[in-house]
């Protein structure tokens, strides 16, 4: 045995290691969040930590043998997207048996997604939102991405081990709250859960394996209704317990709640959905059918595989053009996130610092070593570049092939709605700039938050969305980019800005 | 004739498949690889002199190139398709062992997965530079790599995987095409895939770029 010294937050925790584990597992046992983006194989290089006389090392293939002491960088939690009202369906809240009998009774929303989790706690009387509150998803440090979770789920421990991790961090939120608000456990009479498809596979201790293999089948997408005997959520023991229906692996409750939430008024007909994250869900609406495909973006906009990447946490680059750049909480600039990115990789095209082709011959400052909070400069590289690219052209050949299926053309769409988080913050100028998205849809944009959450909340409020639900199911048809016999050529082409 | 060859070189490295194609603009209305091929067969020259001194060059400044960041999918896409157009009029000579080639190479994407944009990648490169391959394509299991590699004496196998989850059958791959026959090479590229994995699962090379099969290929042919 041998000891570890943990500097976390001004604070000094001591305790003992077993030689021959990675210091990552290490770190994790002591529950410290590190993420894994690659899942630990050493290709990231996101997890690494600084130990003290030694520097920065990656702590998934780093095996200390001898006493170690380990400095954590102070952060603060990253800003999470709790709900939306624009465009937004509304329903009346709906008396159930319970809600009869209780008059204090209470409905749990959650949108359980890959990398945060929210809470909507809502009073089913009056329908009002009692408090809405984001906590990471305490899974994220076995993996960032669904595939490097499921990757982890390689024998039946693993799989309790997330399972068990996600249904702890739901019941601390219900203990938290009922304490908080003098409630009792019993009041909470209905729970619904939104969530992609893996997430809702590792809720239920399902194994989620042939998600992530030819032919990428998920082994349920209908919805369920369970008891509290069924899943261990503290509740009302006759509380139902409800998961929203997926279309498909990639295509889940998440997005399908997200689109049933959306209530866009009359003039709105035909509109494009999209979630621009690390597997880019997008659908095309129309009047009878909705077209859907999920583009596998990659991490990117997330600041993974980024050289200076990170996440949108406080010091991150979020904003940059001709003024210079601006960082989440004001703080000395330490990495660039994925808003910061798409404005920095548009600002070097204005100004002719990367052509068409992308080719970049030098590193490009954004944040010199002085200004920087962290005595490392704040760098753009060439393979960043490449990156984006890669990312950038799977979304825009996703929308491409959508529109084709569709048989649509830009300007046939009324409306482009941007779900999640990275759609909230990014500039959409630089998006158009970049060839994320097409230029004409630039105009049509409207942001619209997260709305799978919202679609969690409306189903604890009435089971008629179930309904609205199962109609999105109904039309959808799934458009299988692997078989699309243009899409190699139409993705490497788009690659270009 | 030197020039005619240099002028392949040179269409295989910026991608211009034929007379037609608008890529690459300064290119315009040029001939291309396709037609710059049929004259020089018409000229005599050799098919395997075409391959040595026309498609080889081309395609070798393409990979060195590509692996200092130069240019980027489309451009060795376009360089590829290049490729195909002056291949297709070379390749009834081969058949008939009209001009021998280096090697035979064996590429499929892993079972379990079906990214094979870059395994295409590779395999275009690899055949460009004076490389039998034969693309076994995506999804592809264990037994099949040993079927076809059994036909083919000598022949290198590639593999290509994509997802963190298909790793898990690379390994599995090399472990049984090693049991069966313990000094058939294997190179192992993608993404996810690094050196620390190759040495892991006892594979015998990992290239992160095409660039970097073409030369293992070539020491191995040497
Ligand atoms: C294009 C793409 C797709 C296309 C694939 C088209 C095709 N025919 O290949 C489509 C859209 C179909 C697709 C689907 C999926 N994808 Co995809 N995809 C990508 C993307 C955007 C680019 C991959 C690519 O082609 N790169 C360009 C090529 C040239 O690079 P390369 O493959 O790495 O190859 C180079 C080297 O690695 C090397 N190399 C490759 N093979 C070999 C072999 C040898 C022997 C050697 C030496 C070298 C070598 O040489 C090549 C040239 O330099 C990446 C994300 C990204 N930003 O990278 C995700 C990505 C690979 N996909 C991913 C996933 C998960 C999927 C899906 C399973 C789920 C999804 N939707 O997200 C689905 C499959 C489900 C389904 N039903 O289709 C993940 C993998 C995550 C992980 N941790 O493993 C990624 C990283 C995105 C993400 N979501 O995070 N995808
Ligand atoms: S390099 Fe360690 S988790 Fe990716």
């Amino acid at each position: 045995m041998a000891i570890l010294r943990l500097h976390d937050n001004g604070q000094i925790k001591e305790s003992y290691f077993k030689e021959g584990l990675s210091l990552l597992k290490i770190l994790h046992d002591q529950n410290v969040t590190i993420s894994a983006p690659c899942g630990g194989n050493g290709s990231c290089g996101k997890c690494k930590v600084k130990l003290r006389n030694i520097g920065l090392v990656s702590s998934c293939t780093y095996y200390p043998n001898s006493n170690i002491e380990v400095v954590l960088p102070n952060q603060r939690e990253s800003q999470i997207l709790t709900h939306q009202y624009l465009h937004s369906l509304h329903l009346k809240p709906e008396q159930n048996l319970l809600t009869k009998v209780t008059d204090m009774s209470i409905g749990l929303g959650i949108d359980i997604g890959t990398t945060s989790v929210v809470f909507y706690w809502v009073n089913l009387i009056t329908g009002e939102l009692i408090k809405s509150i984001g906590v990471s998803n305490p899974q994220t440090k076995y993996g960032a991405d669904v595939i490097s979770r499921i990757y982890y789920c390689n024998n039946e421990e693993n799989i309790s081990t997330l399972q068990k991790a996600i249904l702890n961090a739901i019941n601390q939120q219900i203990d938290k709250f009922v304490t908080q608000e003098n409630r009792s456990i019993n009041d909470i009479v209905k729970v619904s859960i939104s969530a992609n498809t893996t997430m809702l596979h590792l809720l239920t201790g399902v194994n989620p394996s042939s998600i992530a293999l030819v032919p990428f089948k998920a082994v349920f997408t209908d919805e369920k209704q369970l008891t509290v005997d069924e899943l261990d959520i503290k509740a009302n023991a006759n509380a139902p317990i409800c998961l929203l229906p997926s279309l498909s692996a990639y295509i889940g409750a998440d997005i399908i709640a997200g689109l049933a939430s959306l209530n866009p008024p009359e003039a709105i007909k035909k509109y494009l959905f999209i979630d621009i994250g690390t597997n880019g869900e997008m659908a095309i609406v129309t009047n009878n059918k909705i077209f859907c495909c999920a583009a596998a973006a990659g991490p990117a906009f997330e600041g993974a595989n980024i050289h200076c990447g990170m996440g949108a946490f406080d010091g991150a680059i979020a904003v940059f053009n001709d003024d210079g750049y601006k960082t989440i909480s004001d703080d000395k600039p330490i990495g660039i996130c994925g808003s910061g990115l798409l404005d920095a990789v548009a600002y070097m095209l204005k100004k002719g610092i990367i052509g068409a082709d992308g080719e970049l011959n030098e590193n490009f400052m954004v944040a010199t070593k002085q200004a920087s909070g962290n005595n490392e400069e704040v760098v753009i590289t060439p393979q960043d570049v490449r990156e984006v690219q890669l990312a950038k052209s799977a979304i825009f050949t996703g929308i491409k092939i959508l529109m084709q299926e569709a048989g649509l053309d830009c300007h046939d769409l009324d409306a482009v709605y941007l779900a999640g988080g990275f759609g909230n913050y990014m500039n959409p100028k630089s998006a158009v700039t970049i060839g994320l998205l097409p230029e004409e849809i630039e105009n049509k944009i409207i942001t619209v938050g997260n709305t799978s959450g919202t679609g969690a909340m409306l189903h604890v409020l009435s089971d008629q969305f179930m309904t609205h639900a199962k109609t999105i199911i109904h039309k959808a048809e799934l458009v299988e980019l692997a078989n699309h016999p243009e899409f190699e050529m139409e993705f490497a082409m788009n690659t270009y800005f | 004739m030197e020039n005619l060859l240099e002028k392949i070189a040179t269409c295989i490295e910026f991608g211009k498949i034929n007379k037609a194609a608008p890529f690459p603009p300064d290119m315009k209305g040029e001939d291309g690889a396709d037609e710059l091929t049929q004259q020089a067969i018409e000229k005599g020259i050799a098919p395997g002199e075409i391959l040595s001194n026309g498609l080889m060059p081309g395609m070798e400044r393409v990979g060195v190139k590509f692996r200092e960041n130069k240019v980027f999918v489309p451009q060795v896409l376009m360089s590829a398709k290049a490729m195909s157009a002056a291949m297709l009029h070379l390749k009834p000579f081969f058949a008939t062992g009209a001009a021998g080639r280096k090697g035979t190479f064996i590429i499929g994407t892993v079972e379990g997965d079906l990214h094979d944009i870059g395994k295409n990648l590779v395999a275009m490169m690899v055949e460009g530079n004076g490389y039998e391959v034969i693309d076994l394509g995506t999804d592809v299991k264990a037994e099949k790599f040993i079927e076809t590699a059994e036909k083919y004496p000598n022949s290198v196998i590639g593999l290509s995987a994509l997802l963190t989850t298909t790793m898990a059958n690379m390994e599995k791959i090399v472990k049984s095409v090693k049991e069966r026959n313990a000094d058939r090479k294997v190179c192992i590229g993608g993404a996810p895939v690094n050196q620390d994995f190759c040495d892991k699962i006892g594979a015998d090379s990992y290239n992160p770029d095409p660039q970097g099969v073409v030369e293992f290929l070539n020491t191995l042919a040497s």
